[in-house]
Parts: C-alpha cells; structure tokens; sequence
C-alpha cells in the first residue's frame, strides 16, 4: 500500500482533497492533507513570503518515509519545492493543474495588485471562479461552485496576501522535474484556462516520460471537480493493486 | 419513471471500457452514483470524469479479478466509499484464446474459469451483505457463448453457461432478502473482445451471416436492457435470462 501526500491549492486547505482522500483510503492507502501554512489550523507565523516556508512545514510531517506527492496549482509548487529539496522523500509524483515555471513579469505584477487589495479591505477576488472552475463544472454542479465561493470569501486576507507574494516570487522547477528520477504524472482539467496547455508543455519537455492525464470536463481544480478522475489518476501512478 | 436510478448505488467490474464502461456512465446518467472497479485505474480516468459531469460520484478501484483476496478488499472498499450498494453488475471478463478441447492446457482453462466464474462469486459474497441492506439488483452479464456450444471457446462458452446456473441458484437463495439476480445475455457487441472479427471482410460477412439484424450490437444497446435489469422496471424478474444478441439465439 501507497502513501499519499496532497497538496491543496490557493485559496483552500487540506479539505479540498477530502473526496480524493476518501476513494484512496477505501482502497487501503495511507493519505495526509495537510494545511499549507497560513491555511486551515496552520500558522502564517511571520516568515517571509516563500513557498520554501510550506516545504519546511512538510518536512517534520513526512519524517524519513517517501510519499507519493501531488500537488494541486499552488501546492504543485510546493510538491516542486519539496522535490527540489529531498527528491528522496519523493516516490512518484503528480503535477496536478499547475506549472514548471516562474511566473513571468505580468503575472508577478498582477499577484501584487491582489496582495494589496486582500491587505487593503478591497475585494480580491472578482472574477477569480470563472478562471478556477471549467465551464462543465460551472454550469451543472451548483455545490462545487458554492464551495469555492466560500472558499475565496473566508480566506483569511493575510494568508492571501503572503501566499500570492510566495508564489510571485517562486523559482522555475524545470531543473528538478529533469533531475528526478521518480514516476512523474501530468494531470489537467482539459478546460483549465489557469495553467494553460502550453505549461502542461513545458513540463513535458523536461520530463518526456511523464503519464500525460487529461481530465475532460473539469478545470482547474480537478480535485473538486472531478474526485473520481483525480483518485484514478493517483491510483494508476504507482499501479492499481493488480500490478 | 420505472427506469430510474435516482439516488441508487452501483458497482460495475470492467467498467474501463466495453460494456463495462457503457454501462457505469448510462447509470449516471440515469441518476445513480457509480463505483468503477478494473485492473488499470488510468483507464477508469476517463470514465470517472464523464460520471462527474453528469453530477454523479464516481468511485474507483483497482483490481485483477484474478487476484481473490486484492478483488475482495477493493470491493469491500468501494462499497463503503459509496456507503451501500443497491445495484451489482458483474461484467468483467473475457477470453483470449480459441483452441479445441482435445488440444486445450488446463491452465488456459483455470484461468478462463478464475476470471468468468470464481471472480463472480468472490464480488458477490462480499457485496450481498449491502445489497440485502434494502434490496438490490445483481445483474450477471453472460455471452450468447453460454448458450449453446462454442466450438473452440469451450472454455469461455462452459464458463458463460455456467454462470447462467449461478445466476438461478443466487436468485433462489436470495429473493427472501429482497435482492433479484438476472443474467444479460449480449450477442457479438462492437467492443475490443470482438475486434478479431472484424479483421477480414470475409470473418466479418461470416460473423454476420449469423445475426438476423445483420449488423454488430453497439454498447448502448447493452447499456440500456442494464438499466432496465437494475431499476424497478423489472421489479418482479429474478432468475432470468435476458439475451439482446440482433436474433442471434433465435437462427435455426
């Protein structure tokens, strides 16, 4: 039996993987979701904004035993960050709707004007939905869309501003996803318009023999929007029981 | 609405492609959340994301049917993953060779036996605790090879017949519970299994020489006599053998 280590996306906790979770666990495997820090129960603790701050907070969780990590957009860079820094504790991992690179000049920019708003008082997050639900989702499941809008309301405006502030400033990963050695899985909503195909890409190029996974009909937050096809992806990486 | 499955559990076997696959997504789309159980779960991906867009939950779970004890516990699991079950259908299965009984190794014939049989009483034992928890549906999907002789595929076809009898006795032994068990008997259906006899024109004219419709079965058509098997449609109908086969079983 596997263990599993998955990381949530901004701006949700641990929670946001809890249908995932459940479908692995049924079928015997070890799971954590942990609270990327300044989410959930966990601490901001005033560091400086740095996905490497989430990384240190993962270490002390995994101890000495590989995982099995997968990480959903923000926390695809910490799953990177993670890998950067002990690619021994990593035993097969899934890039789940997020990115290789660094963000370029236009979309740092744009995560300091969100940073602003969030410590300002101001709404942050107008418009955000559109761009982290695919079309299908937004359209036929009313309670996956109540869920993210409860998700973007409650966010704590400090944590918005730290973690977008982190992700501006995270380093390209290209190198490390050349270097591992691990089982490597690209998962994508086939309507995510956030992490574009063109990433996808560029993840391939640097690892050609990762498990290409499209998932039709969700976007980019296929844990929530389609669980079943997530579970079967994570499943299938470290093949199914039968293997 | 008789053909409804609003609010109903289901556990397909084989559900990454075939009929397996038609079935679970035709469920859905009837209403009914659906466990999908198979050996590869990269192909269930697909399956399990066209049962979430139609606003249903999809489970999955891995196993080769082959394997007791891993069929068991992914079974098991699925079942409480879904928190009950109310509907069964054991499609997995297959053959993958043709050779007369003269000539046949016994473990070519052990296996055949192992993945059509065995399999199906192994899944069922583990799910008629839950299935009994308000009464459900089993639905065994069987082959027009199990209804006569199946020259060559003897294996396959002793295996398919056999597992009609199953169906009779399991629907005897547990009609007191409230649960009802049919066979589904498809003819030759377009699917991976029957590629071989598409290979020529001439295997085909021969294949369909055979079937009064003249024409292959396509997977819908299988799909939908499944949702009739599993919903109150069919309330009063257990122990029965429902062939959809284009005429196939009617030819002199």
């Amino acid at each position: 039996m596997a263990r599993y280590l998955l990381l949530h996306a901004f701006p949700f906790d641990g929670a946001m993987w809890d249908s995932v979770a459940e479908l692995l666990r049924a079928q015997g495997h070890e799971v954590l979701t942990p609270d990327l820090r300044g989410f959930g129960d966990a601490p901001l603790d005033g560091r400086l904004p740095a996905i490497d701050g989430m990384v240190d907070d993962l270490l002390p969780l995994l101890g000495d035993e590989p995982a099995v990590v997968a990480g959903c957009s923000m926390g695809g860079y910490a799953a990177l960050g993670l890998a950067t820094r002990r690619p021994d504790l990593v035993a097969a991992l899934a890039l789940v709707d997020t990115k290789a690179t660094a963000d370029r000049d236009a979309a740092r920019a744009n995560r300091e004007r969100v940073a602003s708003l969030a410590e300002g008082g101001d709404d942050w997050s107008a418009g955000m939905i559109d761009g982290l639900l695919g079309e299908t989702t937004r359209r036929t499941r009313p309670d996956v869309v109540a869920a993210v809008e409860r998700a973007l309301a409650e966010a704590p405006r400090a944590t918005v501003a730290w973690a977008q502030r982190a992700m501006a400033a995270r380093s390209d990963a290209r190198a490390t996803l050349a270097m591992l050695t691990a089982p490597v899985a690209v998962v994508m909503g086939e309507e995510d318009t956030m992490s574009p195909l063109a990433e996808q890409e560029l993840i391939r190029e640097v690892a050609p023999h990762a498990a290409w996974v499209p998932i039709p009909s969700a976007g980019h937050l296929t844990p929530l929007e389609a669980p079943g096809a997530v579970a079967a992806a994570l499943l299938g990486l470290v093949g199914g029981r039968g293997d | 609405m008789s053909f409804d499955l609003t609010g109903k559990r289901a556990l397909v076997t084989g559900a990454s492609r075939g009929i397996g696959r038609a079935i679970a997504v035709a469920y859905a789309r009837a209403g009914a959340d659906v466990a999908l159980l198979a050996r590869n779960a990269d192909l269930l991906t697909d399956v399990a994301a066209e049962v979430e867009a139609l606003g249903r939950r999809a489970v999955v779970a891995t196993a080769d049917v082959l394997d007791a004890d891993v069929t068991r516990a992914a079974a098991a699991g699925a079942i409480g993953a879904l928190g009950g079950l109310d509907i069964l259908v054991n499609n997995a299965g297959g053959n993958s060779f043709s050779i007369p009984v003269a000539q046949m190794r016994m473990s070519g014939w052990e296996k055949t036996m192992r993945l059509n049989l065995d399999s199906i009483v192994h899944i069922t034992q583990e799910s008629l605790p839950a299935l009994g928890d308000g009464g459900g549906s089993i639905i065994n999907v069987s082959s027009v090879a199990g209804l006569r002789g199946a020259p060559t595929m003897a294996h396959y076809g002793a295996a398919k017949a056999a597992l009609i009898s199953l169906t009779q006795s399991l629907a005897v032994e547990t009609a007191w519970m409230g649960v009802r068990v049919n066979a589904l008997v498809p003819g030759w259906i377009e699917t991976d299994l029957t590629d071989f006899l598409r290979a020529s024109d001439d295997a085909e004219r021969a294949a369909l020489a055979r079937v009064p419709m003249q024409r292959w079965g396509r997977v819908e058509e299988i799909a939908e006599p499944a949702i009739f098997l599993a919903s109150d449609a069919s309330s009063f109908m257990t122990g029965q053998v429902l062939v959809v086969d284009g005429g196939l079983s009617a030819m002199p």
